[in-house]
């Protein structure tokens, strides 16, 4: 008989308050998504889509609904951290380096407390940094970058430790559409490579387009789930 | 990268602010450190009180308006003029820490979205402070000593400077810089590790 392989999140009826009740975003959410897939999160503005990554990444836990990561329920908010560390990359719209660090830190400083030796975190850090065409940048701080080159850290930064799940929200919100091309290239080529699973929540139907699937989204639940939808 | 490396390029970063702190925390233990040495005891008298003064030895006093001879111990009247200058040292830490932890809670989030454990980010700010509290409170202590011996050389007070042994200073040192170090830091750390991870989405 055929199985359908575990889902690497599997929400349900999820609802979610930013503001302690006053109001409610995100209300009877439900998102599937396999492992390896990569997934467009559409919608308008105000629809849910960061929201709905928060939960996804860990960053808060739901008010109501199931969420479970590879079967299992997420942790509990006192082991959050280890498992964003460990399972999740996120990729942000405005790039958020730490200005102090230079491009080959930033990418380190997601794998303090990670297991591994500081060498490797450096070998790691320059290794990542070419992957992603920044080698000869290794060096410089985040001023000192272009918008598309912050992003490339950005991207490099998310895959320190290897995670099973990229979370990227708007990645290309302050690109022109040249460098969200290349952008996008840039992480549907990681996700081929990798093997990871990919969620990008996006305006932009040319982003969404590059997606195995797109997941639409409109007042706080998805409305279509794309063509996987089981 | 290490939270130590990170501490001290945050202190590279704001370099400007925090050698503003490190100056007043060095002048706070220079002070401190240099109370200890006036003979409270000896011959410095009060104008108020001329009576308590050795005859033919009256003089102005070096320090306050009106310190009588005789009055409580040595260390009480020290500790009156240290502690004003630690509050004040650790209020230069303090400011400096705030202002840093508030222009960057953007960037304690993204660490804290990053998984970094609530506890790392406290010793960021907690490097940050004994890097300043320490480093100032050495200035200050050679400082100190530097400033005792040169009134010990001067023959209208030398007879009222003490030479405090060097482990008396040091101590009195070390208790400064541990007072600084703690009071200026422990708010800024919990505004630190306070910041929320999910503010990172947020634009
Ligand atoms: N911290 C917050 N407090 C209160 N309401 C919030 C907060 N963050 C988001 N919201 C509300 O939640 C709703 C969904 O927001 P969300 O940011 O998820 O939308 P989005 O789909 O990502 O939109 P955009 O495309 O503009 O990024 C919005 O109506 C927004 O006003
Ligand atoms: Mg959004």
């Amino acid at each position: 008989m055929h199985r359908p392989p575990q889902a690497l999140i599997d929400a349900q009826g999820l609802d979610f308050s930013p503001d302690g009740g006053r109001t409610l975003p995100l209300r009877g959410c439900g998102l599937r998504v396999d492992p390896g897939e990569s997934v467009a999160l559409v919608g308008p503005s105000g629809s849910g889509k960061s929201i709905l990554l928060r939960l996804l990444a860990a960053l808060d836990p739901p008010s109501a609904g199931q969420l479970r990561f590879d079967g299992r329920p997420y942790p509990p908010p006192a082991a959050a951290a280890d498992f964003r560390r460990h399972e999740i990359g996120l990729v942000f719209e405005a790039y958020r380096l730490l200005p102090m660090l230079t491009a080959a830190e930033n990418v380190e400083v997601a794998m303090l407390d990670n297991g591994q030796p500081r060498h490797e975190h450096r070998k790691r850090a320059r290794l990542l940094l070419e992957e992603v065409g920044l080698g000869h940048r290794a060096g410089h701080l985040p001023a000192e970058l272009s918008g598309a080159e912050r992003q490339r850290v950005g991207i490099a930064r998310a895959l320190a430790n290897r995670p099973r799940l990229l979370l990227a929200d708007e990645p290309t919100g302050h690109l022109d559409s040249l460098d969200a091309r290349r952008i996008m290239r840039l992480l549907t080529d990681v996700h081929a490579v990798s093997g990871m699973t990919l969620i990008v929540a996006t305006h932009d139907a040319q982003v969404g387009s590059q997606m195995q699937r797109i997941v639409r989204m409109s007042d706080g639940r998805v409305i279509d789930a794309g063509r996987a939808a089981a | 990268m290490t939270v130590f490396g990170l501490a001290v390029r945050n202190l590279q970063f704001h370099h400007w602010r925090y050698l503003l702190a490190l100056v007043i925390v060095c002048l706070a233990v220079c002070v401190g450190v240099a109370s200890m040495a006036i003979d409270w005891h000896g011959h410095a008298v009060c104008h108020a009180c001329l009576a308590a003064a050795p005859a033919g030895e009256v003089m102005t006093d070096a320090i306050g308006s009106h310190l009588h001879v005789g009055f409580g111990h040595s260390w009480a009247l020290s500790t009156l003029i240290a502690l004003p200058a630690t509050l004040l040292g650790a209020a230069a830490i303090l400011i400096a820490l705030l202002l840093s932890v508030l222009e960057h809670a953007e960037d304690f989030s993204v660490l804290r979205a990053l998984g970094w454990r609530r506890r790392r980010i406290v010793q960021i700010v907690a490097i940050e402070a004994a890097c300043l509290a320490i480093a100032g409170s050495l200035l200050g202590l050679l400082l100190g000593r530097a400033a005792i011996a040169m009134l010990q050389g001067d023959p209208a007070l030398g007879a009222t400077v003490m030479s405090p042994s060097a482990s008396a200073l040091l101590l009195h040192g070390v208790i400064m810089a541990a007072a600084i170090g703690l009071i200026g830091s422990v708010y800024p750390a919990l505004r630190a590790c306070t910041a929320h991870p999910a503010q990172s989405l947020e634009t």
